[in-house]
């Protein structure tokens, strides 16, 4: 099976740092981080990652505006995306499913169960090859 | 004989006479002291008594009139001061007149007073009646035959004997209508007082308040009201309606706000936005009382405005406050938690068992902080009311199963059971499951935190007393010590300092369990024995098990005539049966959805051509739902409408791309934007685009069929014979013609379509354009993807149905 590749975007270099090791305990993932939402534009379409993970308090550009951008370029509008975030109160919560995320990751999350949690959100890959 | 009858007439004349002439006169000293106002009532009784007597007929020294009637109304209306004068006025012109009876006038004079005095100091504490009048009238009218005690015999024989009869008649009727007329204008001057309070109230009020016809015509308002819709003054307000001074639309949402609370006899309460008179836009907290005439038919509508911007900002500043701060606290501790959990998972190398030690504490401690914070600010969203509680009639014990699952990680390290115990089975009660869910994870957290290894914790559910439900969490553990019990639902209370650190928790676990309760409608309360265990109640209505499926609101079949159904998704019975209406209005028929599962359950059954969705349907799931249906091959095609309060928001932040959703509504719905969203859908789905696909290739029909969804109707051909045959059954919107078939060219077929049927050509031969006209585009397998074509279809039948002209040329590639 090819491995999955994760695309984590966080401008907090200690909890990038982190959440790269976490996920990386699953050893079918393959990750990579950046730090804003301008750079996760670009390696979205270089790399065309399985799953992007955002951030969504980040300066310049956040993480909606981000999710926005990527589903606007058809290069990158079928990544699925999920936020992983502080701001985990239901009206936020809905607002970003509703922007079309498939999923909300609440921090502080469990580094041992991060990849886990992000497995359930990667889309089934048993469809026609 | 005669002649007695005769004057008492004429004094009964006299008498009505001076108290009409008094009821004159008060309507002018109504701003005097009461003390002043009974002086006065005494010197005008006492001329009364003073002028009867005057004008009596007098025998032997016996004067027989009316005077007891003023002076015991004196005394009775008047209290002490208006007594005082009357009787005064009246013993000096008896003694004046002098004569025989002048002594047992005086006497008569006195006893009258003091039955007067009597029945007002009898009535002081209550308001009057016309019994007590008549009492009043009964006893003065009696009181004058005390007076017989004292009469000489011989003169009683006589004269006396021949008086008592009319004396008594006349005295009882005089005191009568004198009581009566002074209570009357009292009774009126009382009403013009409490008139004039209201008055006031109303006019300095800062709400708006005003009342209008069914007509929506303003009958009354204060002048807040006035300056609410920007009229120039109160007056200039009556008789005008809303649309004098709102935009058309502004002013239609509140008749129709109007229209429903008239209609459905009921008050309404509603938060809106409006422009404020100070042109700031805000909002107002509204209620609509309909009021309805003496015969209890309504006859208009009470309005009532206050301006609630200032709270609302208030909430969103908390709201801001707290999600920030939750922000805050956490990023750090992200970066904490997720560094030592790594390091104690060995990630970073295997740690000497000093050092694992260490940053296990700290891990713990981490996960400590973390739990803290959630609890703090589940806390504040409780008690703040952030967390809207979504509470609805469900069954109570499959909450309970989940909770115990919830807690069987826990349950599992500390090896203790948990039994649930279910002594009300099927039991319903009227919870927000998920605060309830909440409420026995702490409880049950507790339960296994104080348990010893290896006991068991049991979950009980059992009926108390009639309609009450109680939902215990028993342990078996050490029981709470008598000097914590006082405190055991406060903050951040533990009853042992240390055991915080060797049990974990943050104190908040209970305190939150009362909140959620009370808000529930609930109590919490316990009961434990030190060194046998305590239990935790919870106590709930028991709310009365509704008929065989009760969440399913069928509200009408589907009609003969095909209506197009639309399913609502909204667990407010209100907003649903409003959106039931408008959908009614618009020829389609509806089925109402209060939760997920109903409206799962009918998506699977029925066809809907579309659906309006609350986003936050039974909790936070609307999205889901909306997920699962975009994911689903069955009703993917579904359009979808959001009926939210917070659509807007959500809409804005979505740039309104959303796929699928045809509209974003806001709360209340608006029945125009309703009726363009279904108009939108009707285009789309009056019915659906059949599709031939002629193709020889079975794994490439079904690629293709799936690929262009449920959305379209597609038949299939393997052959050009099939081809023909289906091409003469019915007619098609679109071809999708391979060319190599086994038993011909497909391009043989084109001269069996008729024009309007579109075509595109989808074949493994590269082809050039000597096609001609009948050909929209050609496609050439290996170049293009089954999923180009699909999109090209999709694309060709959209430009079909909008009635723009057909594709100018040709697509290639």
């Amino acid at each position: 099976m090819m491995p999955a590749r994760i695309l984590y975007v966080d401008d907090e270099d200690d909890i990038r740092e982190i959440a790269q090791m976490s996920l990386e305990l699953d050893p079918e993932f393959e990750v990579r981080s950046c730090s804003s939402g301008v750079a996760a534009l670009t390696d979205a379409v270089d790399w065309q990652p399985d799953l992007i993970l955002l951030d969504v308090m980040m300066p310049d550009m956040d993480g909606p505006e981000t999710l926005t951008r990527l589903a606007d370029s058809p290069l990158t509008a079928s990544i699925p995306v999920a936020f992983i975030t502080a701001r985990t109160q239901t009206h936020q919560v809905e607002r970003y499913l509703a922007m079309g995320a498939v999923g909300v990751i609440a921090k502080p999350f469990d580094p041992l169960a991060l990849a886990g949690e992000v497995r359930k959100l990667l889309p089934r890959r048993d469809g026609p090859a | 004989m005669n002649e007695i009858w005769h004057s008492l007439l004429a004094n009964l004349a006299l008498v009505s006479i001076l108290v009409v002439a008094w009821d004159l006169v008060a309507d002018f000293t109504g701003r005097l002291s009461q003390r002043v106002q009974s002086l006065l009532l005494g010197l005008v009784m006492c001329a009364g008594a003073i002028i009867s007597m005057a004008t009596a007929l007098s025998v032997s020294g016996f004067v027989v009139d009316l005077r007891a009637a003023f002076v015991g109304a004196a005394a009775f209306f008047g209290g002490w001061p208006a007594l005082f004068i009357a009787t005064a006025g009246s013993i000096a012109y008896r003694l004046y007149l002098g004569g025989q009876g002048a002594s047992v006038g005086i006497v008569s004079i006195l006893i009258t007073a003091v039955v007067g005095l009597a029945w007002h100091h009898i009535v002081a504490a209550r308001s009057r009646t016309m019994f007590d009048i008549f009492g009043l009238g009964v006893s003065v009218a009696l009181a004058g035959l005390i007076t017989l005690l004292i009469i000489p015999p011989q003169v009683v024989a006589g004269f006396v004997q021949q008086s008592t009869l009319p004396s008594l008649v006349f005295r009882f009727l005089s005191t009568f209508i004198i009581g009566v007329l002074l209570d009357r204008q009292e009774r009126r001057r009382d009403l013009a007082m409490s008139n004039m309070i209201y008055r006031a109230m109303v006019r300095e009020l800062p709400d708006s308040l005003n009342v209008k016809d069914v007509n929506g015509r303003f009958i009354a308002a204060n002048p807040a009201t006035a300056e609410l819709v920007r009229a120039a003054s109160v007056e200039d307000l009556i008789g005008k309606t809303d649309f004098d001074f709102y935009p058309k639309d502004v002013a239609e949402r509140f008749r129709q706000d109007e229209t429903g609370a008239l209609e459905a006899g009921q008050t309404l309460r509603i938060d809106q936005p409006a422009l404020l008179p100070d042109g700031r836009q805000g909002w107002l907290y509204t209620l609509k009382a309909p009021f309805r005439d003496e015969a209890g038919k309504i006859a208009g509508v009470i309005t009532y405005n206050r301006d609630i911007t200032e709270q609302k900002q208030n909430a969103q500043l908390k709201n801001d406050f707290i999600s920030t701060v939750s922000h805050e606290l956490r990023t750090p501790l992200t970066s904490i938690r997720g560094s030592l959990g790594l390091i104690a998972a060995g990630v970073g190398g295997e740690l000497s068992p000093k050092v694992a030690n260490l940053v296990n504490i700290a891990h713990n401690n981490s996960e400590r902080l973390v739990l803290l914070i959630n609890d703090i600010l589940d806390m504040e969203k409780i008690e703040s009311g952030v967390i809207a509680f979504k509470i609805r009639q469900m069954p109570v014990r499959p909450v309970l199963e989940q909770a115990i699952a919830a807690s069987s990680n826990y349950m599992a390290e500390s090896r203790i059971r948990i039994v649930m115990v279910d002594d009300a089975p099927r039991a319903e009660a009227n919870i927000d499951p998920d605060r309830l869910h909440q409420v026995m994870a702490n409880l049950l957290s507790n339960a296994i935190k104080f348990s010893d290894a290896g006991g068991t914790v049991t979950v009980k559910l059992q009926r108390r007393d009639r309609d009450m439900l109680r939902i215990s969490v028993i342990d078996q553990g050490a029981g709470i010590p008598e000097a914590f019990r006082s405190r055991i639902f406060g903050k951040f209370e533990q009853a042992d300092a240390s055991s915080t650190r060797k049990k974990g928790g943050t104190g908040l676990g209970l305190s939150i369990v009362k909140t959620i309760m009370e808000k529930l409608g609930g109590a919490a309360s316990y009961e434990t024995e030190e060194g046998k265990g305590t239990s935790f109640h919870v106590d709930l209505a028991e709310a009365p098990r509704q008929a065989e499926k009760p969440i399913l609101v069928e509200r009408r079949e589907r009609k003969r005539d095909g209506r197009l159904r639309v399913l609502i998704c909204e667990d407010e019975p209100d907003v649903a049966a409003v959106i039931a209406a408008l959908l009614e209005a618009e020829g389609f028929s509806s089925d109402v959805a209060p939760d997920i599962d109903t409206a799962k359950a009918l998506l699977r059954s029925r066809d809907y051509v579309a659906l309006t969705l609350d986003i936050r349907l039974a909790g936070e799931s609307g999205i889901d739902l909306f997920h699962d249906i975009r994911a689903s091959p069955v009703n993917s095609d579904i359009s979808v409408i959001v009926i939210s309060a917070v659509a807007d928001e959500a809409r804005r932040s979505l740039n309104g791309s959303a796929v699928g959703i045809v509209d974003w509504l806001e709360k209340p719905v608006d029945s125009a934007r309703l009726h363009a969203a279904l108009a939108k859908i009707v285009g789309r789905r009056v019915e659906k685009a059949q599709i031939l696909h002629v193709e020889d290739d079975e794994g490439l029909l079904a690629v293709m069929s799936a690929g262009l969804g449920p959305g379209v109707s597609i038949a299939s051909a393997k052959t050009l014979q099939d081809a023909r045959r289906a091409v003469a059954k019915r007619r098609f919107d679109l071809v999708i013609l391979d060319i190599a078939l086994p038993d011909g060219s497909g391009l043989d077929l084109l001269a069996d379509l008729p024009l309007e049927t579109r075509v595109i050509v989808f074949s493994a031969a590269e082809m050039d354009e000597k096609l001609g006209d009948r050909v929209q585009a050609i496609m050439t397998k290996t170049r293009a993807s089954e999923v180009d074509v699909a999109k090209l279809v999709r694309s060709m039948l959209i430009a079909t149905r909008d009635g723009s002209a057909p594709t100018p040329g040709k697509e290639r590639r």
